[in-house]
């Protein structure tokens, strides 16, 4: 496959960017700042695009003269730019604020409440008429999730026998954050790979570019560096 | 130890510079990218349950597809995405698509472009599929979208098609009208957003494409059964690869990240060992 | 304050009501129609953090003689621009709008992102001890767990994946049905406080 100008930049790109791993420097500093000029405007475009297609479009067809309230709303939120008419910002806010907060909160009692407590009895978790095995996993979940609730809950310190349901309780919870940051550990390592393989060494007909690159990078920041033209941060 | 006395070689070794660590992370993978191997590896049960659950999916059913990906995180969920929609699309499965998230939709028509060579065929818009474009709002957005499709799109797909006149969108208009459905949110743990605004209200039997840092939340809603299956980051995509023979980049990452985690393994190993022996010396933490 | 303050607890209020009191059935339209609008708002605001960014970059540029990094601010401003008039110019499909996408948001991103995996590794290093119980539970735990999604050790310990899965559908989920039971009921009770408007602070 035949490398591409664009294969070279992203290529170069991702190797600037890894150079902050060995201290704040100028190659890094200005590839982040690329990122951040290309990313801020495609997220403006994008979501404005949104807003003039489904809003500010809207109010001329039939039936759309309501949209007119949104549009408003929508403009009055870049009031918050100017300090005099800042507290008109709130309005817009609070709209999206209460609505948020309706259909969260809603559902969340279903979900994350109800639905989880079923989770801890039959025909999800029964005790009854299962292996042992099978037994002593839905007590420990049980229990732990219990536990790990008391440990929420009960912030103040805890004396007498509660104290040991309260350890319990933390002893689930670091065991199940150790879990996550296991899978955070593969995660982390799956993104490198990734931009690797992705932007560095695929095609193959790239290496020479993306070595060449690196090298020449080395060279001149070791040279910059140790003839005190800049300094490590 | 008091300052100006000598360290002993725990010492030293604890206080290694982190850009050495660094560089030889960096070694590994790209040589592991480079000159990749085969290891085989078991078949999880998350990634067996997903792809039966996507097997399950019966012939010519309409579900909705919620495809957010981001450039981040496609390396790793481009292969189960990719191969989730070709057994659907084999199985004359109709798909609503929309994304949540402003990076989405680029990468979605790359994937759709991938999913048709997977096929071997041009996939017909409007009959087989339609786009539903970028929906703002998350949360709010999310309900208010699951709730009256036509509403909040202003009755057009992404390029201003008039929904009523594709024949795909007959009868869809909410989240309740998807018996089954799919959401692919990258590494934006929003998984229980969705258990919260589509599985709860309307019932679907929902299926995620998430990384692996979303598993243990997942696992929570996979035992009460809100989430049916889920294909868990990189390891996920290999294992769609293995259980449908498309052998690809997932596969070869899986070997880098390997490596990387054995080297990983290797410095927990390395760092107690000399923390210990620097105690046992006297060192103050 | 206090207008935008009745806005909120009303609305919140509104839209758990109309959730789960039937009486209030003939208002959904309307609510359909707030819940519509609050989307159309939620994409005008992502322009608002960009117009500050924006500015405070401008400011740099202006105050250049005070700031050593303006040119940075330069450069910032000429890829916002060049985006910018990509999308204008050729809309949300155009090539040089999409080569921007594919060539530099992306990597630059995946790159940006993938550092994290080299600081974690230092903090693997520095950090993970198996100084007491708490910190060799969610060592062990975290080990068997990483192990388990790596082929090189479930290949010729397949154990691990048993081991794994274990901690992920036992242990895991008792510590997240507690956490998530626990963060539920912090949610809602975030939300009277700020219905009663106990919590001013969500509207800066």
């Amino acid at each position: 496959m035949a490398v591409t100008l664009g294969m070279i930049v992203a290529s170069w790109l991702c190797i600037a960017l890894y150079t902050m791993l060995y201290g704040d420097n100028p190659v890094s500093r200005t590839a982040e700042h690329v990122y951040m000029g290309f990313l801020a405007a495609y997220e403006v475009v994008v979501n404005l695009n949104f807003f003039y297609t489904k809003g500010v479009l809207q109010i001329a067809k039939p039936g759309g003269a309501g949209y007119i309230i949104p549009v408003i709303l929508g403009f009055m939120i870049y009031l918050r730019l100017n300090e005099s008419t800042r507290w008109l910002y709130r309005y817009p806010m609070a709209i999206v604020i209460g609505s948020v907060f309706g259909v969260t909160v809603r559902t969340t009692v279903f979900s994350q409440i109800l639905d989880q407590v079923k989770g801890n009895l039959p025909p999800i978790a029964p005790l009854v008429g299962v292996p042992p095995g099978q037994l002593v996993n839905n007590l420990i979940i049980i229990f732990g999730s219990l536990s790990a609730i008391v440990f929420f809950v009960f912030s103040r310190e805890l004396t007498g026998p509660e104290r040991y349901v309260h350890r319990f309780g933390r002893l689930i919870l670091l065991a199940g954050f150790g879990a996550t940051y296991g899978n955070t550990l593969s995660y982390r390592y799956e993104l490198m790979a990734g931009t690797f393989l992705v932007n560095m060494f695929t095609p193959p007909e790239i290496l020479p570019y993306t070595f060449g690159f690196a090298a020449a990078l080395a060279i001149i920041l070791i040279v910059v560096y140790k003839t005190g033209l800049a300094s490590w941060e | 130890m008091t300052e100006g006395a000598k360290k002993s070689f725990a010492e030293k070794a604890l206080d290694l510079d982190h850009r050495i660590l660094a560089s030889i992370v960096f070694c590994i993978i790209a040589a592991m990218i480079l000159y990749p191997v085969s290891i085989p590896f078991p078949v999880s049960n998350y990634g067996q349950n997903f792809y039966d659950f996507v097997h399950s999916i019966p012939a010519g059913e309409t579900i909705g597809f919620m495809l957010s990906d981001t450039p981040s995180t496609r390396p790793q969920l481009e292969p189960s995405t990719t191969l989730s929609l070709m057994i659907l699309f084999e199985k004359d499965v109709k798909i609503i698509f929309w994304q949540d998230e402003f990076m989405g939709p680029p990468i979605f028509t790359d994937y759709i472009a991938i999913t048709e060579d997977l096929l071997g065929r041009e996939l017909e818009y409007g009959v087989e599929y339609v786009d539903l474009g970028y929906v703002a709002g998350e949360e709010t957005g999310a309900a208010a979208f699951l709730k009256d499709m036509r509403t909040v799109v202003a009755g057009v797909d992404v390029d201003g098609t008039n929904l009523d006149d594709l024949p795909i969108m007959q009868g869809i208009n909410s989240g309740g009208d998807f018996e089954y459905g799919f959401f692919n949110v990258a590494c934006r743990c929003t998984e229980p957003m969705y258990v919260r605004q589509w599985q709860q209200p309307y019932g679907t039997k929902v299926g995620s494409i998430n990384c692996a840092m979303d598993l243990p939340a997942i696992t929570l809603y996979l035992a009460t059964g809100q989430i049916k299956a889920t294909a868990n980051g990189l390891l996920g995509g290999a294992e769609m690869e293995y259980l449908t023979g498309h052998l690809g980049t997932a596969y070869g990452q899986t070997l880098a990240v390997s490596f990387g985690g054995l080297y990983f393994t290797i410095l927990v190993i390395l760092g107690n060992v000399f923390f210990f022996i620097s105690r046992a010396g006297g060192r103050r933490e | 304050m206090t207008i935008p303050l009745y806005i909120v607890s009303i609305l919140g209020v509104w839209m758990i009501a109309e959730y789960f009191l039937p009486f209030l059935n003939p208002l959904v339209p309307t609510t359909d129609m707030i819940r519509t609008y609050a989307t159309i708002l939620a994409a005008a605001s992502w322009g608002l953090g960009t117009a500050i960014l924006c500015l405070a970059h401008g400011r740099r540029i202006y105050r250049q003689t005070k700031d050593p990094f303006w040119g940075y601010s330069v450069m910032f401003l000429i890829c916002f621009l060049a985006m910018l008039g990509a999308a204008l110019t050729q809309g949300l499909k155009g090539t040089t709008y999409l080569w921007f996408y594919n060539y530099i948001i992306g990597p630059t991103g995946q790159a940006l992102y993938s550092t994290t995996a080299f600081y974690v590794t230092t903090a693997g290093y520095r950090v993970f001890r198996f100084r007491n119980m708490d910190a060799a539970v969610l060592l062990i735990a975290g080990m068997f767990v990483m192990w388990s999604v790596l082929p090189l050790f479930t290949g010729p310990f397949p154990v691990l994946v048993v081991i794994a899965g274990w901690i992920n559908n036992v242990i895991a989920v008792a510590a997240y049905r507690g956490f998530v039971m626990g963060v539920a009921l912090g949610i809602i009770g975030l939300a009277v406080r700020v219905f009663l408007h106990k919590h001013r602070e969500v509207l800066a």
